[in-house]
């Protein structure tokens, strides 16, 4: 077969004898064709080629019509189809619905990896304060009152479980005479690394929560560490969110709450100060009706003024007790993350060489380390994203395929 | 006359004349293709039962924008792929393509043996499109590959043939 060497190569030759080309392409290589004696001996050879293959005839299928198993196959098809509609089970469904179910499943895949990178995302163990309160959170609670305001959050022993129920920060609306009071006392330490931003953050917070600062003291020695102790009077209703902004000022050293019940306390003070009233009333009655004696007379006049100064000795202590218990009180100590420098002088050229070594072992460890742990952390992750990616793909190209 | 595609719509659609239609234009092309492939007469026509019972099975797969007859050549390619893989696995079957077959007294033995010289790739080439009658676009579709490889490959198996045919293998 003579190879062609014109600008009309063989494989065009070979596409317009298969009918390849284009009409306008085809045109030109007729033209071409009529008056190239190489090409036209190419064509003549191709064209042998293909009439010697054509002598291979594969002989014809036997049998007349459809064969019985396709029958079968035809007729099972369409009694299944009549009988139900592809269960969202079946295979037929899935060949169905390929596109739907790649939904499905990247959604499953992307709502397991969601479960599961929250799951290892979340500390282990966290100093366990609020995991009792949800659950407390969830039991019935007996309906607060107005005034004075009854305390929420609470976790201390002495409270009583109705008033623990009330906790978690619900603001309390409404509270039966019966149901106790309770004064609310927390201490809070932390050790700040930006401790120039405690107290404008301090102020920050009361401001948020309607409270305020009872004492504060700032020191700062020098060469130790600054710290600040203050007592912050918050509304009891939101001492707990308070707290846990409290917290974010650095690392709590240590936490303690209270809560001292002063019900019983509260329903003295009433019972002594409507005694007194009265008491008032009967001696205020007594100067305005009774006549006798001038020395009578100052007798139930110093006793009037005795009970009054009971009277207003018992308001103060009421009113003292109200605000103890819709205020509750901080302490809050926070200490400052304080390194002193480290006076280092030069190194031997030994202790040098000793350092660098433990420090090179060191960095090493902490490759391998780190290298396993972000093989573990992205490891897990790296496949989801690859098995996203992939089904859909396969899906589509499957798809195209057929 | 109804187009290929449009029967195949119309069986999609539960019509058993329209398959029944399909059958009689692919019996014979099909069994064509699986005899030349594999030399038994059996298992050819087995071959082509099977590929029509795959469309049966997976109709709701075609869709129009595939000519029907590369959507069938497809699955018959990959069936005797799979009847190859399962000869190979059998000691006493003949494997892969077979040349000299004195059963066959249909062609000439010489072409056989030809075919046979030819590399796998471009021997499928040339007999999709001597035989099947294949485009150029639709080999490459079938067979993954890029229309100018098609090309140049067929070329190639086709200049080779010829200088097969012309040497000792032509009687």
């Amino acid at each position: 077969m003579p190879i062609n060497t014109h600008p009309v190569t063989n494989e065009d030759v070979m596409a317009y004898l298969d009918g390849e080309l284009s009409p306008a392409d085809a045109a030109e290589m007729a033209a071409h064709l009529a008056q190239c004696r190489t090409c036209q001996e190419l064509a003549a050879d191709l064209q042998i080629v293909s009439r010697q293959l054509a002598g291979w005839t594969a002989g014809v299928s036997e049998g007349d019509g459809i064969p019985q198993n396709v029958v079968a196959a035809l007729e099972a098809r369409a009694a299944n189809r009549k009988k139900r509609p592809a269960s969202i089970w079946s295979w037929r469904f899935v060949q169905q619905h390929p596109g739907a179910l790649t939904a499905a499943a990247s959604i499953a895949v992307l709502v397991l990896a969601g479960v599961l990178y929250s799951t290892l995302r979340s500390p282990v163990s966290q100093p366990s304060m609020e995991a009792p309160r949800a659950a407390v959170a969830e039991m019935s609670m007996p309906a607060p009152a107005p005034s004075p305001v009854a305390p929420s959050g609470r976790t201390s022993s002495t409270a009583p479980k109705g008033q623990a129920m009330m906790s978690l920060g619900m603001e309390v609306q409404q509270r039966p005479p019966s149901a106790p009071l309770v004064v609310l006392t927390a201490e809070l330490h932390l050790t700040a690394r930006n401790f120039d931003t405690v107290r404008s953050e301090v102020d920050r917070i009361l401001l948020r929560f309607g409270g305020h600062i009872a004492q504060l003291d700032t020191a700062s020695p020098t060469g130790e560490a600054r710290s600040l102790n203050a007592t912050l009077r918050i509304p009891s209703p939101q001492l707990d969110p308070a707290l846990s902004e409290l917290r974010k000022l650095g690392h709590v050293d240590g936490e303690s709450q209270r809560g001292d019940e002063v019900t019983q306390q509260s329903i003295d003070l009433e019972a002594r100060l409507a005694n007194a009233r009265h008491t008032e009333a009967r001696l205020v009655e007594i100067l305005r009706t009774r006549t006798g004696k001038l020395s009578d007379v100052l007798e139930v006049e110093e006793k009037l003024s005795e009970v009054r100064g009971t009277i207003e000795q018992a308001e103060a202590e009421q009113k003292s007790l109200n605000n103890r218990v819709s205020f509750a009180t901080v302490s809050l100590r926070v200490t400052e993350d304080y390194r002193p420098p480290l006076a280092v002088g030069t190194p031997s050229l030994a202790t040098g060489l000793r350092d660098a070594a433990v420090k090179g072992v060191r960095a090493a460890f902490d490759g391998i380390v780190g290298v396993v742990q972000g093989t573990l952390e992205a490891g897990p992750s790296v496949l989801l994203v690859a098995l996203l990616v992939c089904l859909p793909v396969y899906f589509v190209w499957k798809k195209l395929r057929h | 006359m109804t187009s290929d595609e449009d029967l195949m719509l119309q069986f999609q659609n539960g019509s058993r004349e329209a398959f029944e239609e399909l059958f009689v234009r692919f019996r014979q092309p099909l069994y064509s293709f699986f005899r030349r492939r594999l030399n038994n007469d059996a298992r050819a026509d087995d071959l082509m039962q099977e590929t029509f019972l795959a469309i049966i099975r997976a109709k709701v797969r075609y869709e129009p924008r595939a000519l029907v007859r590369t959507y069938l050549y497809g699955i018959a390619l990959k069936l005797v792929s799979a009847e190859r893989r399962w000869q190979a696995r059998r000691p006493d079957a003949p494997l892969g393509y077979q040349a000299a077959d004195s059963a066959n007294v249909d062609a000439p033995l010489w072409i056989k043996q030809a075919l046979a010289k030819l590399e796998g790739m471009d021997r499928e080439i040339l007999m999709l499109r001597e035989y099947e009658e294949l485009s150029y676009a639709e080999i490459a579709k079938l067979l993954h590959l890029p229309i100018n490889t098609v090309r140049s490959r067929l070329f190639r198996a086709r200049f080779a043939l010829k200088n097969l045919l012309a040497g000792d293998l032509c009687p």
